[in-house]
């Protein structure tokens, strides 16, 4: 992970990336984590973490979801089900689905590229089942397309302390502006607050062909979050996700290229 | 930063050597209770309920033994040889005396297995199965089934409740008034070096390594338990690597490794895993309180009313009541106070730093913020305006109290004076900025201590006394206040500490090690000043012969000469002033009895004064502690390094307290959630930025021979509460329940 944080074109040129490796664990951790290992960390919910909690349906399939009315304040509200409520906890997962990366995959009956927007399964029916990598497959590599909006972008990470911690909401923003901050092209995706990385392609049509300011960026954010499903603790996610996508957004549009 | 961590000694101030034990510490030389090599040892792990409340009805214990090298399972069925040592008086909690069949908390120890390896007696443990009867259990406040009791009719701990006047008439005749509730969570120790034993058997004779707070309570709460004389019980514990309270009282866990033992005939080691330690040791209950002030319009405060919740166990009614030091804070006039114990199905809470003062002053000190606000002083102001030298309540005079020398001292490197009184009128950029301060303290305690010092013709001394090294410096402090006796250099002072076989100390608990040990150090070493004095011809004595400390040494050995020996021997036994007559007695018993605090003829406290800066951003209200300066005033310095090293990770703590930790329960089954270093949050060095300390010189000749108050608990007091009063200067919004967490100031716009 430190390698390609600190790569001089990452960071010059997708500094999404960068960025959202970079506010990922801990330097030591960094240095010794791979790609592959980070997209595929597994959830932080206590429920799942701690195996004398009898119901968990991401580990005893079937058993139920303790979260649900136990304390779920990291707990995710989009992507959700009444089955698994587990956030997804990485952070370059987001910048992979923002910026329409790809997945190599290497296995018994040989290589195969998946988008990685399709890599991570919602919990809706089976949460144990979490991906779609069949046995023996492992992730060899990803690849990132060339675009016009991978300069403008950041990762924005809003948690309870300001290092070696899990995203309460995060954002991962890039924009291809035009004349009189004109969205040509907005390329979105939240974290923290999804059972999955997610891609909020419905903020991404609220912005496009639109004159980027504040009150756009509130419908933006209005529409990212308008089927979330909080519940007791962590109702201030849908809050706190809107205000770190807007702070996101006006963030991106001043950047200085 | 150099300069900064060794500040030059001002008045009352000893030199800011490194600690002795440093370089030991930070190449992990220094021995810690687990890391003693024992010859052949067991391992045992432990087991714990998986449910907080009701009962076993089966525990089956037969698949786990017939995993490869497991020894032995201990249960309620083979350990009822083990006596139960009461709660209170070094006991930490009946709710674990009996491993079943009832269930009185989540997380009780319900059996342990013993094997030839760790992994073994892990494997066993995942695999003893416990059937229950569960029962609806009560976690916390808001539940059903709480049992709420006045703590004066149910706790040893709190039997005076501070009043003075008619509190309901003065607050009623008040000019300004407030009426406040705040509330503080659980929070647990978490040390870094988890809770473990050892034991080891030879000949009847029992020894244990075990990190601990008070090695003499150990001892004999284990030979209670175990049926034995104390006298054969040796317990080593020469480093504690982090305890804050949780290693200060007698765990029955250890009477169950000693057992296994003793059955086994062979070294049994417990390394409790560190979610097992949540819930089979002690932490910091959830508090509420509610807070009435009432002043004049000039500020002067007329009435102080504080009821108190906390929660405690079922069995056990452990409270910390911190009124008890509240209701001296200021010169309030009319002072009511109460103090309720709350049961819920939990296990025991007990010490943890700064016990009642954290929760207490913390609400207190809040209260007076807004008292301040509302009235429109200066919160600095309101504090010099209701200051006082005597007790509100007792009229008891204070030893010595300079609590406004403190926020002077603060006010000025802090920068006081650019605050914008007007809430949410200061802002950089996209940050809102707040300034809030708030006053520190903590009762000043003594305890008896006995102490033997052996001083060599050649000018070497060994200091031996059964303190508790636990990350304070009591190593370095003891030393220095030898060598200044003695006249040597420290480098020419041996210190051991931490081991039954030496003379008793008390618990390192209340901030009295340094004044208990050193009182006790220096009537030894005074001893032997005299007994070399006594050898010293008046010409000797007109030459200084003796104890300048640069030359000591060399005119030290004429006086050892003339005597005809080789070296003196001293054993000195140290009991505060109005302490009885036994109390070195009761203190090889295991039982210390601590003068100081209120109970004196005079007021006992040191104070300080904390002042904080946040940042709270506009759009998504992270909160950044840029800066904090703390100003305090304790007597005697020992050691400035070492001091502002104690206060400096006092006041990150009340950071932490403020912003970061908080066990979570989940309500429905009464367990903690968090149970792992990585969940529970502490702050990392990105969240703490600038610290300054300020010793404030003050001399108290009162308080004890040496003159020191204790400052291990001073600087995590009131932090929370500077923290809280800069958040709302900040965003003009009142935190009024701890941690203060992005959720709560979402709400406001």
């Amino acid at each position: 992970m430190s390698e390609v944080a600190d790569h001089p074109l990452i960071t010059r040129d997708y500094p999404m990336i960068a960025q959202s490796l970079q506010l990922a664990a801990s330097p030591q951790i960094r240095n010794m984590a791979t790609l592959g290992g980070n997209v595929l960390q597994r959830t932080r919910c206590p429920y799942f973490r701690d195996v004398s909690y009898a119901n968990c349906n991401k580990r005893i399939p079937g058993s139920g979801c303790a979260a649900l009315d136990g304390f779920n304040r990291s707990h995710a509200v989009l992507g959700v089900s009444d089955a698994c409520i587990a956030t997804y906890p990485g952070d370059f997962g987001q910048a992979l689905i923002a910026l329409d990366g790809t997945v190599e995959l290497t296995g018994p009956n040989g290589n195969r590229t998946i988008a990685f927007g399709t890599l991570h399964r919602t919990p809706a029916g089976n949460p144990e089942i979490e991906t779609v990598l069949l046995p023996g497959e492992i992730i060899t590599g990803f690849a990132i397309p060339a675009a016009p909006w991978l300069r403008r972008s950041l990762y924005l990470k809003i948690r309870d302390r300001q290092s070696y911690e899990f995203a309460l909401a995060s954002a991962a923003i890039a924009l291809d502006l035009g004349d009189d901050q004109i969205v040509r092209e907005a390329r979105i995706a939240l974290g923290g607050v999804a059972t999955v990385p997610w891609r909020a392609k419905s903020a991404e049509s609220a912005l496009k062909g639109q004159q980027l300011n504040e009150q756009i960026v509130n419908v933006a954010a209005d529409a990212a979050f308008a089927d979330a499903m909080p519940r007791q603790h962590n109702r201030f996610k849908v809050a706190l996700g809107k205000r770190t996508l807007v702070r996101a957004l006006l963030q991106a549009a001043t950047m200085e290229l | 930063m150099a300069k900064d961590a060794a500040p030059e000694p001002k008045a009352n101030m000893g030199q800011p050597v490194p600690r002795l034990d440093a370089r030991l510490k930070v190449t992990g030389e220094a021995r810690y209770a687990a890391d003693f090599p024992v010859s052949n040892p067991a391992y045992a792990f432990l087991v714990i309920s998986a449910i907080a409340k009701g009962r076993i009805t089966n525990l089956d214990v037969e698949t786990a033994r017939s995993v490869p090298g497991v020894l032995d399972i201990l249960t309620q069925e083979n350990t009822t040889e083990l006596k139960e040592v009461k709660f209170g008086a070094g006991g930490a909690s009946t709710s674990i005396q009996r491993l079943g069949p009832e269930i009185a908390h989540n997380g009780q120890i319900i059996a342990m297995v013993v094997a030839d390896t760790f992994e073994a007696a892990r494997e066993a443990a995942y695999k003893v199965k416990a059937t229950y009867v569960e029962d609806k259990p009560s976690a916390t406040f808001g539940d059903e089934g709480l049992k709420e009791e006045d703590a004066t009719k149910v706790s040893d701990r709190h039997k005076h409740v501070p009043k003075v006047g008619d509190a309901e008439a003065a607050l009623a005749s008040a000019d300004v008034l407030v009426d406040l509730e705040y509330g503080t969570p659980t929070q647990h120790h978490n040390p870094i070096e988890l809770f473990a034993a050892t034991c080891v058997w030879n000949d009847g004779q029992l020894t244990i390594y075990e990190p601990t707070q008070f090695v003499y309570g150990l001892k004999n709460s284990l030979a209670k338990k175990m049926s034995i004389a104390p006298e054969n019980v040796r317990v080593i514990s020469p480093y504690v690597g982090g305890a804050f309270g949780s290693k200060g009282q007698f765990h029955p866990r250890t009477g169950l490794v000693a057992l296994a033992a003793k059955k086994l005939n062979r070294p049994v080691k417990l390394i409790v895993t560190r979610d097992q330690g949540f819930t089979t040791a002690t932490y910091r209950a959830e508090t509420r309180h509610h807070i009435r002030l009432g002043a004049r319009r000039d500020g002067k405060i007329v009435g102080y009313s504080h009821e108190g919740w906390e929660i405690t166990s079922r069995p056990d009614a452990y409270v910390v009541a911190g009124v008890e030091d509240s209701a001296r804070m200021y010169d309030f006039g009319a002072v009511h106070t109460k103090v309720n114990a709350v049961r819920a199905d939990r296990n025991t809470p007990g010490f943890m730093r700064s016990p009642p003062v954290v929760p207490y002053i913390y609400a207190l000190e809040s209260a007076m913020d807004e008292l301040a606000a509302k009235l429109a002083i200066d919160p600095v102001e309101l504090r010099r305006i209701n200051d006082t030298m005597k007790d509100p309540i007792t009229g008891k005079p204070y030893s010595s109290r300079s609590l406004m020398k403190c926020y002077d001292e603060a006010a000025k490197a802090f920068d006081w004076s650019r605050r914008n009184p007007e809430p949410r009128s200061m802002r950089d950029g996209d940050w809102f900025v707040g300034l809030g301060c708030a006053t520190a303290v903590y009762p000043t305690h003594v305890g008896p201590a006995a102490a033997r010092v052996r001083m060599l013709s050649s000018g070497e001394v060994r200091v031996q006394i059964a303190a508790h090294e636990i990350g304070n410096g009591a190593y370095t402090v003891i030393g220095q206040i030898a060598a200044e006796r003695l006249g040597v250099p420290l480098s020419a002072v041996k210190v051991e500490l931490g081991d039954t076989s030496l003379p008793p100390a008390p618990v390192a608990g209340g901030s009295n090690t340094t004044a208990s040990a050193c009182s006790a150090v220096l009537k030894a070493c005074d001893a032997i000043r005299g007994k070399l004095a006594s050898s010293a011809t008046t010409a000797d004595r007109e030459r200084g012969v003796g104890f300048a400390a640069d030359r000591g040494q060399e005119k030290s050995e004429d006086l050892f000469r003339r005597l005809g020996v080789g070296a003196i021997e001293e054993y000195a036994e140290f009991i505060p002033q109005g302490g009885k007559p036994d109390a070195v007695k009761q203190l090889y018993a295991g039982q210390v009895a601590m003068a100081g605090g209120p109970t004196g003829e005079k007021l006992m406290y040191a104070f300080g004064a904390e002042f904080v800066e946040v940042r709270i951003h506009a759009l998504t209200r992270e909160i950044r502690v840029p800066r904090i300066v703390g100003a305090f005033a304790a007597g005697r310095i020992m050691n400035t390094r070492t001091a502002r090293s104690q206060y400096m990770g006092g006041m990150i703590w009340g950071i932490s307290s403020a912003l970061h930790e908080a066990t979570e329960i989940d309500k429905a089954r009464a367990r903690y959630v968090n149970d792992n270093l990585a969940d529970y949050l502490v702050p990392v060095n990105a969240d703490i930025d600038q610290v300054e300390v300020i010793l404030v010189p003050e001399e108290d000749r009162e308080v004890n021979p040496a003159g020191v108050k204790g400052i291990g608990e001073l600087a995590n007091v009131g932090t929370a509460a500077a923290v809280a009063n800069a958040v709302y200067h900040a965003l003009g919004v009142r935190v009024r329940e701890l941690p203060i967490r992005i959720e709560k100031l979402l709400e406001v716009g």
